[in-house]
């Protein structure tokens, strides 16, 4: 466990007040709080000049189309009249099993503003290419249908598992008391899933700000760094620019801030529970 | 051991067998000629695509055990793709577990040399009999502050590419490529027909290659990316300025270029631009010709009948220049065989190891008895007699170990003033601040 855990975030925070650079692994002169100044004010692009709004924008729209879309799924899958669950459940799970790089880059062929299908097939129904990937939100909008695709099928079966635990009394008990719709979903429904809700706003938000390999794919943090995310940055920064030190500092921010998050969730959910 | 009549009596037997054991346990090889050979392992980090011929490792190799009877030679050859090779080699190496030999892009070179990754090999050159063969461009770009730290295996220049069918379409002589950028725009413009078909392109992503293209016409026009002492950025002085205008203008201006190339990678778009009729024009790296590869040209007559390649295009005002990269084999710091290493990178990197490579694979030779025979190699490289006519003045990017720390800057301002969001002034004086601050660092 030590050697798992402990070592490596004591390493890494180790790391972030040294200045160490890929080149030079033996020469680690102590930098005091110098790495977080070069990631927090240095130039373009730092970790407050785009990637912490980029960033931001990723991990809100992650969770709300991942968790939202999971969720609405398995109200869905959830109705009687609904055939072959078992089945709609594998598929939705699917793209989840495939690696981030190769949905990125399939994902890049169909986006690709150039050669890609989507540009193709608009222009077979005589429509006009779209930018995408090139310019204003399309590039993010891009990643985020891609991550979506990806990601929603385990949002749906977890919150699937949340929806089964609910047992059919509670719901008889509901609708004697008149409660139908969107009133059962918020009154009932809802808080008897919160926990399931936790778990997933808290994997689905460390997932986002962890994910690396599906930005890297589809467009490498581009154009003008406007897709730029915090772990793409920390691997730009480690494994492109050579300053080990500099994504040593900004792992830690990441690690404050995914630690801050994962507590402001279980206060949120928890505070609304004691009403 | 035996009885009268020959047979192993069981006392002899026994004697035999524990004999054999403790010869075994001790050791002791089954046959002493063997013996006699001394076991050596090189480690080679390679490129993954100078793998898969032969040619040069292998065929190199077999040179090697020949010249060498008394040794045992086992060669280890690992290949990476680009991405992992300079974090492989960096981190292996000092790690103490590198490899005897490492492929490096010249532009890792400042880096490699100054961390020590890298030996200096200036007196095993010097004392080397075939060093004249090594071409001038080859031994000063494998040299760091006046130290020799490897041989170039193989290289690249950027061309012109051209599509004579969309020539002829629009009216251009299909033979005559554009000699100037006046009469690439305008040529461009006439093969323009938007948004199917365009007349030039070039990478302009988020990527090393957007600012690649862009070096060529700088040094056109005699710019520079750093001063002499590689202490200052000079890349937003006035060649750098007009070079940049030209393309935005190529986006902006004359609309002759999609804006939709900061979006796309290099990869996809040279393969656009030689198998289909979508660009008339665009800068590639060597001809476009890959013979085995993804395009649909078996022969490089087939290829030259309907694609063109040649030299840039030249500024007004300016002189013929383009951008070369490629690739040097160094020794690591680590290798405990460096003679053999030595020998083996002089083998691999010659004219008979490694033609089979350049020639099939399409790279640009890095020894003079290549350049001494265009037109064998022109047989089966379309357009050599191009490349051999670039590379004398073909110039690098920088190789100071701060390069890949700075690029992203470079990148940056080439892709703000190819949006239109940035006056090219505007974009490279901002980079150029911060690269000073890089290379004060």
């Amino acid at each position: 466990m030590a050697g798992l855990q402990v070592y490596p975030t004591l390493a890494g925070i180790w790391y972030a007040f040294h200045d160490i650079h890929l080149a030079r692994l033996h020469q680690t002169p102590f930098a005091g709080l110098r790495n977080f100044g070069h990631v927090l004010a240095g130039p373009f692009p730092n970790l407050l000049r785009p990637v912490a709004v980029v960033t931001a924008v990723w991990v809100v729209g992650s969770v709300v189309l991942q968790v939202g879309i999971g969720l609405g799924l398995a109200l869905l899958l959830q109705q009687r009249w609904v055939r072959g669950r078992q089945l709609f459940r594998s598929l939705y799970l699917f793209p989840w099993v495939i690696a981030g790089i190769v949905v990125g880059y399939s994902w890049r062929f169909i986006f690709d503003p150039t050669v890609g299908l989507l540009n193709a097939l608009l222009g077979v129904m005589g429509l006009a290419p779209r930018p995408w990937l090139v310019s204003g939100p399309l590039p993010m909008s891009a990643l985020l249908i891609a991550a979506t695709w990806r990601n929603a099928g385990y949002s749906l079966v977890l919150q699937m598992g949340g929806l089964q635990s609910i047992p059919d009394e509670v719901y008889e008990a509901a609708r004697i008391d008149g409660a139908t719709g969107w009133r059962l979903l918020g009154h009932v429904v809802l808080p008897l899933v919160k926990p399931f809700l936790l778990i997933n706003l808290i994997t689905t938000t460390v997932e986002a700000l962890n994910t690396f390999d599906l930005v890297l794919a589809l467009t490498r943090g581009g154009p003008l760094y406007r897709t730029e995310t915090v772990a793409l940055y920390m691997y730009h920064q480690a494994f492109q620019w050579g300053f080990l030190g500099d994504a040593a500092a900004v792992s830690v921010v990441v690690y404050a801030v995914g630690a801050l998050l994962t507590f402001g969730y279980v206060r949120l959910l928890h505070e609304r529970e004691a009403f | 051991m035996t009885d009268e009549h020959g047979r192993l009596t069981r006392r002899g037997f026994l004697k035999t067998t524990a004999t054999a054991a403790v010869a075994g346990a001790a050791g002791f090889p089954a046959r002493p000629a063997r013996a006699q050979k001394k076991a050596v392992t090189l480690k080679v980090l390679a490129r993954d695509y100078t793998l898969r011929l032969e040619s040069p490792w292998r065929t190199a190799g077999a040179e090697l055990k020949r010249r060498h009877p008394e040794l045992d030679i086992n060669l280890e050859l690992e290949g990476s793709p680009y991405n992992d090779q300079r974090r492989k080699a960096l981190i292996s190496t000092q790690a103490g577990q590198g490899a005897d030999i490492i492929q490096m892009d010249n532009i890792w070179l400042g880096e490699f040399a100054e961390g020590g990754i890298v030996q200096d090999v200036t007196a095993r050159f010097n004392a080397w009999s075939d060093k004249g063969d090594v071409p001038p461009v080859f031994l000063r770009t494998a040299m760091w502050k006046e130290k020799v730290y490897g041989l170039w295996l193989n290289a690249d220049v950027r061309l012109l590419h051209w599509n004579k069918k969309l020539f002829q379409k629009a009216g251009l002589d299909p033979a005559r490529p554009p000699h100037t950028w006046d009469e690439l725009a305008a040529m461009s413009g006439k093969c323009t027909v938007p948004p199917s078909q365009w007349g030039y392109v070039f990478p302009g992503g988020q990527a090393e290659e957007t600012v690649d293209r862009w070096l060529a016409f700088l040094y056109q026009l005699g710019g520079s990316v750093l001063n002499a002492d590689n202490t200052q950025a000079v890349f937003n002085s006035e060649a750098g300025v007009r070079s940049l205008q030209f393309l935005a203008d190529l986006v902006n201006k004359h609309k002759v270029t999609p804006r939709e190339i900061l979006g796309s990678n290099q990869d996809e778009l040279v393969n656009v631009l030689v198998t289909s009729d979508r660009f008339a024009m665009g800068i590639v790296v060597g001809t476009g010709f890959r013979p085995g590869g993804t395009n649909d040209y078996k022969t490089p007559e087939e290829f030259a009948k309907v694609r063109g390649a040649a030299v840039l295009p030249v500024a007004p005002g300016g002189h013929k220049a383009t951008v070369m990269g490629g690739w040097i084999l160094t020794i690591g710091r680590s290798s405990a065989n460096a003679d053999l290493a030595w020998e083996y990178m002089t083998i691999v990197t010659g004219e008979p190891a490694a033609r089979d490579f350049w020639q099939k694979q399409q790279r640009v030779p890095t020894r003079k008895a290549a350049f001494e025979n265009v037109a064998s190699y022109t047989q089966v490289m379309p357009y050599f007699d191009q490349i051999a006519e670039s590379v004398p003045f073909a110039r690098l990017a920088p190789q100071v170990p701060q390069y890949p720390s700075f690029l992203p800057f470079m990148i940056t301002a080439v892709q703000r003033t190819l949006s239109g969001e940035t006056a090219p002034k505007a974009a490279l004086d901002e980079a150029a601040t911060q690269t000073n601050a890089i290379l004060r660092r």
